[in-house]
C-alpha cells in the first residue's frame, strides 16, 4: 500500500477496490465492500475464536450472539419500561396544553439526572412516543448542533416543517407508488414563514421544540429564542411548546432572566434515579434465569465503574457487551455455556481434547484433590461427559434457587437497623455473591429473635409473596410449605392468646406482693433470684427459635456463593481460573483506562514492558542505567528538576550517564550524544511532559510535578 | 504502577523559586544541530532493545483478530502507550483492511483541519459531488449516509490528540464520527493529559475499547514537523529568517534595523529597559538622514513587522517602543556581521 506521510496533506483514502464493472460505481463500492467484509470478517473470527477444533468456535461465536441479543433485547425492554411514566406524563402535559389560550409558553422541565450518556435513549423514546400520540411537529435541539441563536433558529423550523414532509412522503407513498423526492423546504427560515406554513397546515397539533440539554445552551442565545417563540406565539397563534432536558438541579430562574421565565409556564418532571434503574436491570439480566452471570470480582468492578465514575446505564451495557464477548473468546470452556436445553446435545459434541480443557477447570482440579476416589474421571471420557453434564445441572438450579434465597432474605433482612446484607435486592445478592460474612449473617439471627410476633408475620408474608411471584423449582417448595407453616402459626398466636401471653401482664405483680413493702435491697435481691431463674418460654418465642433454626439449616445452605460450586467458571464470567484464560484485567482495563499509567510505568521502568534484564532496575524505582532506552533517562533526569529545566545542564547529566563506563572525564559532548538528546527531549514535549519556556535562555518548563 | 497524585506537591513545585544554572547551549561546540544533521546521525545510531521492540510489536499484531471483532460488533479501538503506534497501525492496515474504505488521518499534521478529514470521507469514500454550506451540514451528511447505507469506512486516526485535533470541538466531531455504524475508528493518543479531552458524553459516544500497545519505536515522523520543533531548532529558524529577509533589505532599512538592535544590545542589562522609544527613534533616523518623514519610517517598521523581526509595544505612560524578539547572543552575531 502507499505511503500515508506527506508533507503537504494529513489524510489519506484508500478506496475499497470495485469488484465488477457495469453497474454505477456508488453501487459497486457498497457491494464490494459488503461481500469482502463477510468473507474475511469470518476467516478473522474464525481464528480469533480458534485453539480449539472448528465446531467449538463456531458454537461459542454463536452462543456470543444468541446470548448478547437476549441480553441487549431485555436491558432495552427494562429501560423502556421504566421511562414509561414519565413519558406519558410529559406527553399529557403536552397535549393538555394544546390549545393558544395562555400566552406564557407551556414548558416541561425534564430533571434526567447527571447521567448524560443516557439521555439520548430517552429522549429517542420521547420523540417516538410524541410523534405517535400528539404531535409530528417536533424538533429536538442540542446546545451541539446550535452555536449560534441563528443556526438555533434554523434548525428548529427546519426540524419542524421536516417532519411534515415526511408525513406527506409517507401519505403520497400509499396514493402512488412512485415518491418524488422533494427537497427539504428551504423557503421557510424565518419564524414568519412559519407561520405562513402552519396556516396552511389542515391538523393543528402543537410545534414541540426539545432543548435537551438546558445547561449547555448559552444563557443569552436562551433567552432571545424564547422570547422570540412567545412573540410568535402571541402574535401568531403558533402553539409553540417547550420541552427541556436538565441534568443538575439548576433551577430556570438561575438560568433565565426574571423577564424571560415569566413568560414559562413550567412544570418539572423527574426521572427515576439511574442507580433504581441499575438495580432493576441487575435483577432482571442477570438474577433471573439468564445463561451467563457475572462473577464477583466482574460485579464488583462494573458497580464501581456506575457508582464512583459515570452513573450512565449505557457505558454499563456497554460494558456487559465486552463481558460476554470476552467471556465466550477467551475462555476455551465456554462452550457450555448454555441454556439447559441445548446442553446435553453440546456434551455430546464435545471432543476428547476438549473434555482434557474442562478438566482444567480449577473448581474440578480442586474437587479431584479432595476427592482421590473420583481419579477415574480424569481418564474415562464416558463417564466424565455424564458427570459433567449433571454438575452443569445441579449449579444451574443451584444458581436458580440462590437468586431465589436472596429475594427471600432480602423480604425478612428489609428494614432492618444496619442494612446488613445492603438496602436493595441488588446488594443482598452482590454480598452473598462475594460471600458474605458470618458476623452479619449472626446478627441478623440476634435481631430477628428481638422483633415482635407482628414484625416477623409482615417478614415472612413478605416473603412468601416473592416465592410465590416466581417460579419455585424442586429444591425450595419446601421453602414456602414451611414459611406457610410458620406463619399460620403465628396467625393462630394473634387470634387465640393462649396462657403464655395472659400470664405475661401479671409478671411484674411478682416483684411486689400486695400488702407488703419492700425495702431496697430485699427488692434488688428478689430481681436477682428471678434474672437468674430462666424465663418461661412463651408459644411465641417456640416459634420463634423454630424458625431461627430452620432459617439457620435450610436457607443459609442456600446462600453459599455458587462461586464455591464445581463447574461455576463456566457459567459466571470473571471467576478465578488459569491466568491465560482471565478476562478480568483485560476488563478492568475498559471499566478504567490508564493512559497516563502506562506512560509513566513504561519510562520509569522500561524493563517491565521491554522484558530485558538489563534495564531492570531491582526495586530502586529511581535508578537510572545507562542501557535504558534515551527517552527513559531524560525523563528521569527531567525528574529530579523543578519547574523549569536548563537545557545545557540536562544534556550534560544525559552526557554523564552515556559516559559513566568511559574513563575520560572529558566536558566535550559527541554530537551523537547530542543528537539523541535532542531526539528525546522533542519527544517528551510530544508527550506532554515539557513545554519551552521564555522565562530563561535555554530553559523549558517542566508541566507535570511529583511523581 | 501507582500514581497517587497529592495535590500538595503541586503548590510545593510552583512556591519554590527556580535553581538552576545560568549556562546555556552555546557553551557547546556546536549549540544548533540542524535538524538534518539529528537526522543523519541518528540513522547510524543502533538501538540496544532492538530485538525486544520487535517482539512487543509481534506481541501487539496478535491482537489484530480481536481488533477485526471489535470493530465489527460496534466498537471502536484506542490505542495507547509510550512509543509510536504508526507502525503499528499501518501494519494493521496493510495486513486487514487491505481493499476496504480506508482514511488514515495524521493527527499530528499541523496543518490538517475537520473539513479535510469530512472531504477525504464525502469525496474520498461516499463518492458525493456536491458541496456543503457549513462543516455541521457536511457532518449531518456523513452521518447519514452511514446510518442509513450499509457502506463501512475504517477511519484510522494517527495521534487523535495531535496538535491541530486537540479542540473540544475537533474531539466532539471525532466521538460522532465514531459513534457512526458504519465507520469504525482506530486512534492512538500519546499526550498524558488526552484523557481530560474527553467528557461522559463524549467517551460513551465513542465506545472505545483500550490496547495498551507500548512500543518504545522513536516518534520520528510525528515530531519531524515544524509545530514540534524544540527550542534549539526554532531559534536558528528565527536567526535564519532575520539573515535572509535582511538581505533583501534596502540600504536604509538596514541602517534602521541595526540602529534598533544595537540600541536594544547597549540595554540588555537593564531590566526596565522597554524598548527603543519611536520619537527618538525618528529623531535619530532624520539625523542620519534615513528617512525623511516619520510616515516613512512607519511604512519601514511595518516590514520589520511583518516579517515578525520587530514587535511595537505600548509602555505603561504611552510611548511607542520597538523591540526585536531575539536571544541576545545571536543579536550579537548578527549585529557584528552586518555592521560594517
Amino acid at each position: 500500500m502507499a505511503t500515508t506521510s506527506s508533507f503537504s496533506k494529513g489524510c489519506f483514502v484508500f478506496k475499497a477496490k470495485p469488484e465488477s464493472s457495469g453497474k454505477s460505481p456508488r453501487k459497486k463500492t457498497k457491494k464490494s465492500s459488503n461481500l469482502l467484509h463477510r468473507s474475511n470478517g469470518d476467516l478473522n473470527a474464525s481464528s480469533l475464536f480458534g485453539k480449539c477444533d472448528k465446531s467449538s468456535m463456531e458454537i461459542r461465536q454463536d452462543s456470543y450472539k444468541k446470548i448478547w441479543m437476549s441480553t441487549k433485547k431485555k436491558s432495552e425492554d427494562i429501560i423502556s419500561d421504566s421511562h414509561k411514566q414519565l413519558l406519558h406524563d410529559v406527553s399529557q402535559f403536552v397535549s393538555e396544553n394544546a390549545d393558544i389560550g395562555q400566552s406564557s409558553i407551556p414548558t416541561a422541565l425534564v430533571a434526567l439526572g447527571v447521567n448524560l450518556p443516557d439521555h439520548a435513549a430517552f429522549f429517542s423514546l420521547l420523540d417516538s412516543t410524541l410523534n405517535a400520540h400528539v404531535s409530528p411537529f417536533v424538533a429536538m435541539l442540542n446546545s451541539k448542533e446550535c452555536p449560534s441563536l441563528k443556526n438555533m433558529v434554523l434548525k428548529a423550523i427546519q426540524k419542524l416543517t421536516s417532519c411534515d414532509l415526511a408525513d406527506d412522503d409517507a401519505e403520497k407513498d400509499e396514493e402512488a407508488d412512485e415518491i418524488v423526492p422533494v427537497k427539504p423546504s428551504s423557503k421557510i427560515k424565518t419564524f414568519a414563514n412559519l407561520a405562513t406554513w402552519y396556516s396552511n397546515v389542515v391538523i393543528k397539533t402543537p410545534l414541540i421544540i426539545i432543548l435537551q440539554d438546558l445547561e449547555s445552551f448559552s444563557t443569552q442565545q436562551l433567552q432571545d429564542f424564547v422570547l422570540l417563540c412567545r412573540e410568535y406565539r402571541v402574535r401568531n397563534k403558533l402553539p409553540i411548546q417547550f420541552i427541556m432536558g436538565i441534568a443538575t438541579t439548576v433551577t430556570l430562574q438561575q438560568q433565565l432572566h426574571h423577564r424571560t421565565s415569566v413568560c414559562l409556564a413550567t412544570k418539572s418532571f423527574q426521572s427515576r434515579p439511574s442507580i433504581v434503574l441499575l438495580n432493576h436491570l441487575i435483577e432482571q439480566l442477570f438474577m433471573n434465569s439468564s445463561v451467563l452471570k457475572l462473577g464477583p470480582r466482574l460485579m464488583q468492578l462494573l458497580l464501581d465503574g456506575f457508582l464512583y465514575h459515570d452513573l450512565s446505564l449505557s457505558s454499563f451495557l456497554m460494558r456487559v457487551h465486552l463481558i460476554i464477548m470476552q467471556h465466550y473468546i477467551t475462555l476455551p470452556v465456554s462452550s457450555l455455556c448454555c441454556s439447559m436445553s441445548e446442553l446435553i446435545d453440546r456434551i455430546k459434541k464435545l471432543s476428547a481434547a476438549d473434555l482434557d480443557l474442562y478438566r482444567q477447570v480449577p473448581s474440578f482440579m480442586k474437587f479431584i484433590e479432595n476427592n482421590r476416589s473420583k481419579v477415574s474421571l480424569l481418564t474415562d471420557d464416558k463417564e466424565f461427559r455424564s458427570f459433567l453434564q449433571k454438575s452443569l445441572e445441579d449449579l444451574n438450579s443451584y444458581s436458580k434457587d440462590f437468586s431465589l434465597s436472596c429475594r427471600i432474605l432480602h423480604c425478612l433482612s428489609d428494614g432492618m437497623p444496619d442494612a446488613l446484607f445492603g438496602k436493595s435486592l441488588r446488594e443482598v445478592y452482590i454480598n452473598f455473591l462475594i460471600g458474605a460474612e458470618s458476623e452479619d449473617w449472626d446478627r441478623f439471627i440476634q435481631l430477628l429473635n428481638i422483633s415482635t410476633s407482628y414484625e416477623l408475620q409482615s417478614r415472612i408474608q413478605a416473603a412468601l409473596t416473592t416465592l410465590k411471584e416466581s417460579d419455585v423449582s424442586s429444591a425450595l417448595s419446601d421453602f414456602s410449605t414451611s414459611l406457610v407453616l410458620f406463619s399460620e402459626e403465628l396467625k393462630r398466636l394473634e387470634q387465640a392468646p393462649d396462657t403464655d401471653t395472659a400470664t405475661s401482664p401479671k409478671s411484674p405483680n411478682v416483684f411486689v406482693p400486695k400488702g407488703k413493702k419492700l425495702d431496697k435491697f430485699e427488692l434488688k435481691a428478689q430481681l436477682l433470684a428471678s434474672a437468674k431463674q430462666a424465663r418461661p418460654t412463651s408459644k411465641f418465642d417456640e416459634i420463634k427459635s423454630e424458625f431461627v433454626s430452620w432459617l439457620n439449616s435450610h436457607l443459609a445452605r442456600q446462600l453459599k456463593s455458587p462461586t464455591t460450586i464445581l463447574f461455576h467458571e463456566v457459567f459466571y464470567a470473571g471467576s478465578q481460573v488459569q491466568s491465560s484464560w482471565d478476562i478480568v484485567p483485560w476488563i478492568r482495563r475498559q471499566v478504567q483506562p490508564v493512559p497516563r499509567v502506562a506512560i509513566s510505568k513504561a519510562l520509569s521502568d522500561p524493563a517491565s514492558y521491554l522484558g530485558c534484564n538489563c534495564c531492570s532496575s531491582n526495586g530502586q524505582g529511581s535508578q537510572i542505567l545507562s542501557t535504558m532506552p534515551d527517552l527513559c533517562i531524560v525523563y528521569k533526569l527531567h525528574t529530579e528538576c523543578g519547574r523549569l529545566i536548563n537545557l545545557y545542564d540536562w544534556m550534560l547529566s544525559f552526557n554523564a550517564i552515556q559516559q559513566k563506563d568511559k574513563d575520560d572525564e572529558n566536558e566535550e559532548i559527541e554530537p551523537i550524544i547530542q543528537a539523541r538528546f535532542i531526539r528525546a527531549v522533542a519527544q517528551l514535549q510530544l508527550l506532554g511532559f515539557i513545554q519551552s519556556s521564555k522565562r530563561k535562555t535555554d530553559h523549558v518548563a517542566r508541566l507535570t510535578w511529583g511523581v | 504502577m501507582d500514581i497517587t497524585v497529592n495535590t500538595e506537591d503541586y503548590f510545593l513545585a510552583q512556591s519554590s523559586s527556580v535553581h538552576t544554572s545560568d549556562r546555556t547551549l552555546n557553551r557547546l561546540n556546536n549549540p544548533r544541530l540542524s535538524q538534518e544533521a539529528v537526522d543523519s546521525l541518528m540513522e547510524n545510531f543502533d538501538d540496544c532493545h532492538s530485538k525486544e521492540k520487535i517482539l512487543l510489536m509481534k506481541e501487539y499484531q496478535q491482537q489484530f483478530l480481536q481488533w477485526i471483532f471489535l470493530l465489527r460488533e460496534g466498537f471502536n479501538i484506542l490505542v495507547y502507550g509510550l512509543g509510536s503506534k504508526r507502525y503499528l497501525l499501518d501494519e494493521f492496515r496493510t495486513r486487514f483492511l487491505d481493499g476496504k474504505n480506508v482514511i488514515v488521518v495524521n493527527g499530528y499534521f499541523p496543518g490538517l483541519t475537520i473539513k479535510e478529514i469530512f472531504n477525504s470521507i464525502t469525496d474520498g469514500i461516499l463518492e458525493h459531488s456536491g458541496t456543503f454550506f457549513s462543516t455541521v451540514e457536511q457532518l449531518e451528511f456523513i452521518e447519514q449516509e452511514f446510518n442509513s447505507t450499509k457502506i463501512e469506512a475504517y477511519l484510522i486516526i494517527h495521534n487523535m490528540d495531535g496538535p491541530s485535533l486537540q479542540f473540544s470541538r475537533e474531539q466532539e466531531v471525532l466521538c460522532r464520527l465514531a459513534a457512526a455504524p458504519g465507520l469504525h475508528v482506530v486512534a492512538s493518543t500519546d499526550h498524558i493529559n488526552t484523557p481530560l479531552l474527553w467528557d461522559q458524553r463524549k467517551l460513551s459516544q465513542s465506545k472505545f475499547v483500550y490496547f495498551d500497545c507500548t512500543t518504545f519505536a522513536p516518534y520520528s515522523e510525528e515530531i519531524s514537523y515544524e509545530n514540534s520543533l524544540l527550542v534549539q531548532q526554532s531559534t536558528t529558524l528565527g536567526l535564519a529568517s532575520l539573515v535572509h529577509v535582511f538581505a533583501s533589505l534596502t540600504f536604509n532599512a538596514k541602517a534602521i534595523f541595526i540602529l534598533i538592535a544595537q540600541r536594544q544590545l547597549e540595554n540588555n542589562n537593564e531590566t526596565n529597559y522597554h524598548g527603543f522609544p519611536f520619537h527618538e527613534l525618528y529623531s535619530e533616523c532624520r539625523d542620519r538622514m534615513l528617512v525623511n518623514s516619520d510616515l516613512t519610517l512607519r511604512a519601514q517598521l511595518t516590514e520589520f513587522k511583518d516579517h515578525k523581526l520587530l514587535r511595537i509595544r505600548r509602555t505603561p505612560d504611552g510611548t511607542e517602543v520597538l523591540h526585536i524578539p531575539l536571544e541576545k547572543n545571536q543579536l550579537e552575531e548578527f549585529v557584528q556581521k552586518h555592521q560594517e
